[in-house]
């Protein structure tokens, strides 16, 4: 009788320590973008008749994650501009040239977030966008796709977000058309787990 | 037999080109022969065509109607040019050499010939880098409708980028010389009279051995 309960109290007592360690403030995890798994994608009218589509190969970067506080996760991305690919090598001379990114000039275009909204399944991610040296507040859609233990011995977390900017806000007037202002962004973010 | 101004060359070629010999085919120390000719004249036409529109082209903005074709006629026609440029080249190489004329001086003959070798360097040059700029991402480049030549270039970091400014340098570089070398040409032919042109009309020029 009283070794079972003795017994009953360690283990109720090793339940208060568990959920005691549980609730402690966690610190969030920092995971790495994995370049090979992510890509950032425009979509842009090619004069109101179809949809003309690239993308930028090179983007480097971090986020914080933690599943219990998703509020407080952030993020910052590195793009370099002269990895724009839309599958032409002469569309993708002139995109790199003044009349576009200007690449010589503003090498890299940078995504850093101020305010998360996010649940586990998703959510807004508010952040900053400096594009050909101009830089404007913008909101992505984020899409949770999963997260969990890759085959390696890693720890990764995958996102689609996805945005709407006007060329014309980033200073890129070139003309392409009334409907070529829009250019929609799609932005294929995996992260892996700092150990 | 040189000529006085445009009309008198013309009827050169057309009536006494043809009087005292048969076809004149290959060269001779005296003048140029058909294929020597017609390759000049026919690269010569090309290429300064090609150097307007690329100066044209470049400056066109995306939605100007003449921007899709421009391209089109360009690398279409530069692609002609290195073709008929590789056949010059070969023509040169295996036919005679006219000397050049005896009225000339040392270093005229000598400037001469380093243009002329620049030129043949160039006419192959020049289209290997456009060709180098379209096909940087593994497209082939197409002869307006009718063929395409493949990308075979190893591709390189910053392809397109590099080989646009190569292009566009040789081609500023050799529009110098091009107009040195028309400049020298029509100072020879109508200033000192010396038949420089008429010669490569396939006219005879009589020129003795030096």
């Amino acid at each position: 009788m009283m070794k079972s309960a003795f017994k009953k109290n360690v283990f109720a007592a090793a339940l208060v320590a568990g959920s005691m360690a549980v609730g402690q403030p966690a610190f969030a995890d920092t995971y790495t973008i994995d370049p090979r798994h992510s890509f950032v994608e425009f979509v842009i009218s090619h004069l109101g008749f179809s949809l003309m589509q690239g993308n930028f190969n090179d983007l480097s970067g971090s986020f914080e994650y933690d599943p219990k506080k998703p509020n407080e996760a952030n993020v910052s991305v590195v793009i370099k501009t002269k990895s724009v690919d839309t599958n032409d090598a002469e569309r993708d001379k002139h995109i790199r040239n003044e009349d576009f990114l200007h690449v010589d000039k503003f090498p890299e275009a940078t995504f850093t977030s101020t305010k998360a909204t996010l649940d586990e399944k998703g959510g807004k991610l508010e952040g900053k966008l400096t594009l050909h040296g101009v830089t404007k507040p913008i909101t992505i859609n984020v899409n949770a796709i999963g997260a969990g233990d890759d085959p390696w011995g890693g720890y990764r977390r995958g996102y689609l977000g996805e945005t709407t900017i006007k060329r014309s806000d980033f200073d890129m007037r070139y003309n392409l058309g009334p409907l070529a202002d829009e250019v929609k962004l799609r932005l294929f973010i995996e992260g892996i787990k700092k150990k | 037999m040189e000529g006085e101004n445009p009309a008198s060359v013309l009827y050169s070629i057309l009536i006494l080109n043809f009087q005292d010999s048969a076809l004149r085919i290959n060269n001779s120390d005296d003048y140029f022969g058909i294929v020597s000719a017609s390759l000049h004249w026919s690269n010569a036409l090309l290429i300064l065509f090609l150097f307007g529109l690329g100066a044209y082209m470049t400056e066109l903005s995306y939605m100007h109607p003449n921007y899709t074709f421009s391209y089109t006629v360009h690398k279409s026609l530069g692609i002609l040019v290195f073709e008929l440029g590789v056949l010059q080249i070969l023509w040169a190489w295996i036919s005679h050499r006219p000397a050049h004329l005896a009225a000339h001086r040392w270093w005229e003959k000598l400037a001469a010939t380093i243009v002329h070798r620049i030129f043949f360097f160039m006419i192959v040059l020049i289209p290997l880098s456009g060709y180098a700029i379209s096909s940087a991402e593994g497209k082939g480049v197409e002869f307006f409708d009718w063929y395409a030549i493949p990308a075979l270039l190893p591709q390189i970091e910053n392809q397109a980028d590099i080989a646009g400014k190569i292009h566009y340098y040789l081609a500023y570089g050799t529009l110098a010389l091009v107009l040195l070398h028309i400049t020298a040409a029509l100072k020879h032919q109508f200033i000192e009279r010396d038949g420089t042109i008429s010669r490569m009309l396939c006219i005879r020029v009589p020129n003795p051995k030096q």
